[in-house]
């Protein structure tokens, strides 16, 4: 038995070891495509156009912080990244805002047609956004907000408010209901228990709500496309960057560093907060 | 409290609610509120900023005016460079600050503005078509009330005026004109000079003595992908077919499975036969980089088929730096069938107002004088239509600008005439064509398909 | 219509903006504070009611007055406004203490500290405004951007505040009722808000474009099915939905597997976190700078240049000949799959990852201690128990195929026979074919149909458990 157990042991140190490299494998082709154009945005624009970016790994080191400066400045990445912020703060905020008060409702509160509201809510998580551009740009235009920030504003508190009311209605669901219950025996009124008891307790998952969102509309491309695509100098950067993907003459290599300027922030974000964003994927994923 | 006093006291509660709720709808409702987030008041027609048109509006021409004008346009790169050495003394001038942003998806934007009343006060129009369209649905400003009708339609081949006239009314005016189906060549490989018969040149690029093909043929250029190879089909439809036919099919009349645009065509996919890196090479390199074979050691093309824009911030732009005339030279694409020569196509940049400002009127003003036009003149590859800039930096600005006023039988870029889909569809065409020469009958059809509802929508 | 709104404006100094914030400041007084004043009232206080009415009239005076720009009857109203509310703020600062005590029930501080926000907010608001107008131009040279970041900080404060203000005066106006009614009616006023954007955004636009889909180009003929005719026997919108299906069975299908595979490898190495965060970051990036990252993966130069493309390098130092995967018909389908993939693995590998760790770890090991191998572990243990999982994130990956706009969009424009549903629509749209645009569209939605019914189905399941 003994023998056994060694030649177990054995085995599956080799094993051990091909699993390390096949992971080593996944996580190096992974990381390659990113590294590769982070390393050239910090190269020449001849270098870029001649040249692997692995050459660069080697002397001559030539590095240059060009392609970040002409971008910001003359690319207008720059006036594009304050309009990310303009639009992706807000495009956070609203919908929270407006899903954490109906959420508490369809959590806490009874009333008629109570699951079937919740069933079209669910419903309405997959409905694609095409649906509703046609009409919404016209409804825009005659309200004479067309091409505006609260245009945006507006759409991404509609659109992502299925979801945020699944998550967050999902979660205070599964709060104790104990304790909403002795409160109303101690005799706090519904406004009380929601923003004394269920907001604070909810903390979680509006964090990991505001994560989502947060990088949803901040790397949303079409939804800015239509509300905004006319309106030039409100452009978020990501249709500065797919502009310049499609750019009419050989200035690419300032790809990388534009690509790189509109990634920053949401990596960042991700990085620091990724255990947020998992248990909000989870909560809404698996749970629901 | 007893119960009816409370009750009293909630009924009243009511109505004064009711009242004010009345009251502020009435006030606040209008979209004071929504005019002010975002900075955009689509009120005032103008993009983007709440600011109004400046103090003291003085008489335009040159005194202080202050303010700004909004610009859309396609260029990015060297040539927005170029467009703004252009306002530049403008700007100096007279205080306006020009605010230009370039957008590859013009077309889009511009269409979509019409529609929900966000313009910029002018724009490089993507073409006489859209422009027609626009222009029709009343969106485009009389420009013969901003600019000095008479002078202008002096300075100005009537061919470009008319272009930019719909209805009688001037709504679009060129700032720069270039012409295409320019044969370029390197002396120093090619030195057989000028050649006058399309056949003559075929024999040439076949045998292409020195270089590794005959062609060197580039249509990567983003969204718009293809344009190169348009360019090269119309080339063929003027000369092979005439201009009659030309007219025709760009308006949406003579159909694309006919004969004679299946010739250009074919015509178009010999020479991607015979090109350097072939079909494969023409697709994945950007018509910028498409002419450097020209130039390497060894030569890998012969002739570039282009246009004049190229010798401004392309060519020069090239590692070997190569200088107009020493290196690189250009003959006009000769006739093909006899009966029709002297055939030349070009295209321009083409712009609109849509916003009657002071500050755009005194720009467009600017923009169609000599002096302006001369600005981007002096930079090299650009031609102006204005017959009062007579002064080319070098002697190939100065041929294509001669070309241009002794064109025989000029016609504007057809795909910059059709329809927006049509024009597209045909981009495509392009690429699928170039890709599989052998599908040619089904990409006929297919454009024929697209014709029959892309016109007259 | 730009010449008719050009006359209606009449020059304008440059005050504008100072102005706007107080507009807009206005206005939010006025949703707020108003039930500040009704509270008073109900309680009785007469004087300060009537107080309350008079700021607001004059409020709302001011309000009409800067719309209309009569400049000189703005200031002074504006200025006793202004007045009055301050008053009205020390006589709440005597009150309420009486008041508590008189009312424990009362909670009184809630309205005036909106009160109060709201006031810091109007009045700082310019000062903040200049302060960063100031900065901002300083960094970049444009104060437009000053402005539009004071318009966002109003959207951020405001909108919660509205809101707030919104459930407090709801729930004032309930307490007239018996508990009954208030039962009855509370969760529909709170309900309110969160169903208004829902119908405003989601289903009357649903609805308006299944209607526009049946119209022409200019929306005032009706049609019929001519548009889906159209869809139907175009080429280009064929090869689209031949590529949306290419996109559900491969994207879908090499996201599940490789996120499977990948989450169970992790799951056997310590470093698993790292390993994982690694592989999951994609997922913040937005597709557009993916596409513009794997761009330089897949760049082709003539065979005998130099390489550029890292795909291409690897298959040229291989002995290959480079393969231009964008251009390339029988592949660049699955290159822009690849892409999609390369972002959407992580989200597959974090939910699976999270249903295989659920698995009970002593039912593996009694299992391998009866001899199955690792492949019969996975196979008949694992794979049944993580079934649910992986039937919810197949159905979202499939939700993603149908919808892929960005990539197709960014990388290729739909050239060379890559377009989807979501690119043609926009294409549409952009040619102004809203008509087109709206049948695409509705053809998407019916695609996406049975998943939503599955969804529902899965959902209804989940709550009789609950």
């Amino acid at each position: 038995m003994t023998t056994e157990v060694v030649g177990a042991k054995r085995g599956f140190r080799i094993g051990r070891w091909a699993l390390h490299l096949v992971i080593a494998i996944i996580l190096i082709m992974w990381l390659v495509p990113t590294i590769g154009t982070l390393i050239n945005s910090f190269r020449t624009e001849t270098a870029v156009r001649f040249d692997g970016w692995w050459n660069a790994l080697a002397p001559p080191y030539d590095f240059t912080l060009e392609s970040y400066r002409h971008v910001l400045t003359r690319q207008g990445m720059g006036d594009a990244f304050i309009n990310s912020l303009i639009i992706t703060i807000p495009g956070t905020i609203i919908p929270i805002a407006v899903a954490s008060f109906a959420a508490y409702a369809f959590a806490w509160m009874k009333f008629p047609f109570r699951n079937v509201l919740f069933v079209i809510v669910v419903g309405l998580l997959v409905v694609p956004l095409q649906m509703t551009f046609v009409p919404l740009q016209i409804l825009f235009r005659d309200a004479g907000i067309a091409g505006s920030f609260l245009a945006v504003w507006l759409a991404h508190t509609g659109f992502g408010l299925p979801f945020a009311l699944f998550l967050l209605r999902n979660y205070m669901g599964s709060l104790p209901s104990a304790v909403f219950e002795s409160a109303a025996i101690d005799g706090a009124s519904e406004m009380t228990a929601f923003f004394r008891l269920a907001l604070p307790m909810s903390v979680p998952a509006l964090a990991s709500l505001a994560i989502f969102q947060f990088l949803w509309v901040w790397n949303d491309l079409l939804v800015a496309l239509i509300f905004l695509g006319p309106n030039i100098p409100n452009h978020p950067m990501t249709i500065t960057l797919a502009g310049l993907v499609n750019s009419l003459g050989g200035e690419w290599h300032f790809l990388t560093a534009a690509a790189f300027v509109q990634m920053a922030l949401p990596v960042t974000v991700f990085l620091l907060l990724q255990r947020y964003f998992a248990s909000g994927l989870l909560a809404g994923a698996v749970k629901g | 409290m007893n119960v009816s006093k409370s009750l009293r006291r909630f009924w009243r509660f009511v109505a004064l609610t009711s009242v004010l709720v009345l009251v502020v709808a009435a006030c606040g409702g209008d979209g004071g509120t929504t005019t002010t987030a975002g900075g955009v008041t689509t009120t005032s027609g103008q993009s983007g900023t709440t600011e109004p048109g400046g103090t003291d509006t003085t008489a335009p021409g040159g005194e202080e005016l202050g303010g700004e004008v909004t610009v859309y346009g396609t260029w990015g790169g060297a040539e927005e460079e170029a467009f703004r050495a252009m306002v530049a003394p403008f700007e100096e001038a007279t205080g306006v600050e020009v605010q230009y942003t370039g957008t590859r998806d013009i077309n889009t934007v511009l269409s979509a503005g019409v529609q929900s009343g966000i313009l910029p006060d002018l724009a490089g129009l993507p073409g006489p078509g859209q422009m027609a369209e626009w222009a029709q649905l009343g969106a485009l400003v009389d420009l013969s009330t901003v600019i000095d009708y008479d002078t202008y339609v002096e300075q100005t081949s009537p061919g470009f005026v008319e272009l930019g006239t719909v209805d009688g009314q001037l709504v679009g005016v060129f700032i720069k004109a270039a012409v295409k189906g320019l044969i370029w060549y390197n002396p120093n490989v090619w030195t057989g000079g000028d050649l006058d018969s399309w056949d003559d040149v075929v024999a040439a690029a076949t045998a292409h003595e020195g270089a590794e093909a005959g062609w060197c043929i580039g249509l990567e250029s983003g969204a718009a992908s293809g344009w190169p190879g348009t360019d090269w089909i119309e080339d063929f439809v003027i000369r092979q077919s005439g201009p009659e036919v030309y007219d025709a099919w760009y308006q949406g009349q003579h159909p694309w499975t006919s004969p004679e645009i299946r010739a250009a065509f074919e015509a178009y996919g010999e020479a991607v036969a015979n090109s350097y890196g072939g079909s494969q090479y023409a697709i994945a390199t950007n018509f910028g980089d498409a002419g450097q074979p020209l130039f390497t050691d060894p030569p890998g093309c012969l002739f570039h088929h282009q246009a004049s824009f190229m010798a401004g911030e392309f060519f020069p732009n090239y590692p070997q730096s190569p200088q107009p005339g020493e290196d690189f030279d250009f003959f006009i694409m000769p006739t093909i069938n006899p009966d029709f020569q002297g055939a030349l196509t070009g295209a321009g940049d083409l712009f609109g107002m849509f916003n009657d400002t002071p500050q755009a009127r005194a720009l467009m003003q600017w923009l169609v004088s000599p002096e302006a036009q001369q600005i981007w003149v002096d930079r090299g590859g650009a031609i102006s239509g204005n017959n009062q800039v007579t002064e080319y930096p070098d002697p190939i600005s100065q041929k294509s600008a001669e070309a241009l006023a002794r064109a025989e039988v000029f016609r504007f870029d057809a795909s910059d005439l059709m329809p927006e889909a049509m024009n597209a569809a045909f981009w495509q065409a392009v690429l699928d064509y170039t890709q599989n020469p052998g599908q040619l009958d089904s990409i006929l059809a297919n454009l024929d398909q697209v014709q029959a509802d892309a016109y007259g929508g | 219509m730009t010449e008719q709104t050009m006359e209606a404006m009449p020059p304008d100094t440059g005050d504008q903006p100072a102005r706007e914030e107080r507009s807009v400041g206005t206005a939010y007084l006025a949703m707020i504070g108003f039930p500040v004043g009704a509270h008073r009232w109900y309680l009785g206080h007469t004087t300060a009611g009537i107080l309350y009415v008079v700021t607001f009239v004059l409020l709302a005076l001011a309000r009409f007055a800067f719309r209309e720009r009569v400049e000189a009857d703005f200031a002074p109203i504006w200025t006793v406004a202004v007045a009055l509310v301050v008053a009205q703020l020390i006589l709440d600062a005597i009150a309420i203490p009486r008041w508590v005590r008189r009312d424990p029930e009362a909670p009184l501080p809630a309205p005036l500290l909106i009160l109060l926000a709201v006031l810091a907010t109007i009045f700082v608001l310019p000062l903040l405004l200049d302060a960063l107008g100031a900065v901002f131009t300083a960094v970049f040279g444009r104060d437009r951007v000053g402005r539009q970041v004071a318009m966002m900080v109003i959207a951020i404060l405001g909108v919660p505040l509205v809101l707030w203000g919104y459930v407090v005066m709801v729930e004032h106006m309930l307490r007239h009722l018996t508990e009954v009614w208030q039962r009855r009616v509370r969760p529909w006023l709170w309900l309110a808000p969160g169903l208004f954007f829902l119908y405003t955004f989601l289903v009357y636009p649903t609805y308006g474009t299944i209607r526009r889909s049946l119209y022409d180009r200019a929306g005032d003929t009706f049609v019929g099915l001519e548009n889906y005719e159209w869809f139907f026997n175009s080429p280009n919108t064929l090869i689209a939905l031949r590529n949306n299906v290419l996109w559900l069975v491969f994207f879908t299908g090499i996201s599940v597997v490789v996120g499977l595979i990948v989450a169970t490898l992790f799951d056997r190495v310590r470093y698993e976190n790292f390993a994982k965060t690694v592989v999951f970051v994609p997922m913040a990036i937005s597709f557009v700078a993916a596409s513009v990252v794997w761009r330089f993966m897949y760049v082709w130069n003539p065979p005998n240049a130099n390489q550029t493309g890292t795909l291409n390098a690897i298959i040229v130092a291989l002995g290959g000949e480079p393969v231009d995967f964008i251009s390339t018909r029988s592949i660049n389908n699955f290159a822009l799959i690849m892409v999609a993939c390369w972002v959407w693995v992580g989200f597959c590998m974090v939910i699976l990852s999270a249903g295989i760790k659920s698995i009970d770890r002593e039912l593996l090991e009694a299992a391998r201690v009866d001899g199955a191998t690792e492949w019969q572990v996975f196979r008949r243990i694992q794979l049944p128990l993580l079934a649910p999982t992986i039937a919810v994130v197949t159905t979202t990956m499939l939700i993603f195929a149908l919808k892929t706009f960005d990539i197709v969009y960014a990388m290729t424009n739909g050239n060379y026979d890559t377009n989807v549903i979501a690119l043609e629509m926009w294409s549409q749209f952009s040619f102004n074919q809203y008509g087109r645009a709206s049948a695409v569209a509705v053809v998407l939605l019916a695609a996406i149909v049975p998943v939503m019914a599955y969804n529902i189905r899965q959902f209804r399941r989940q709550e009789e458990v609950r």
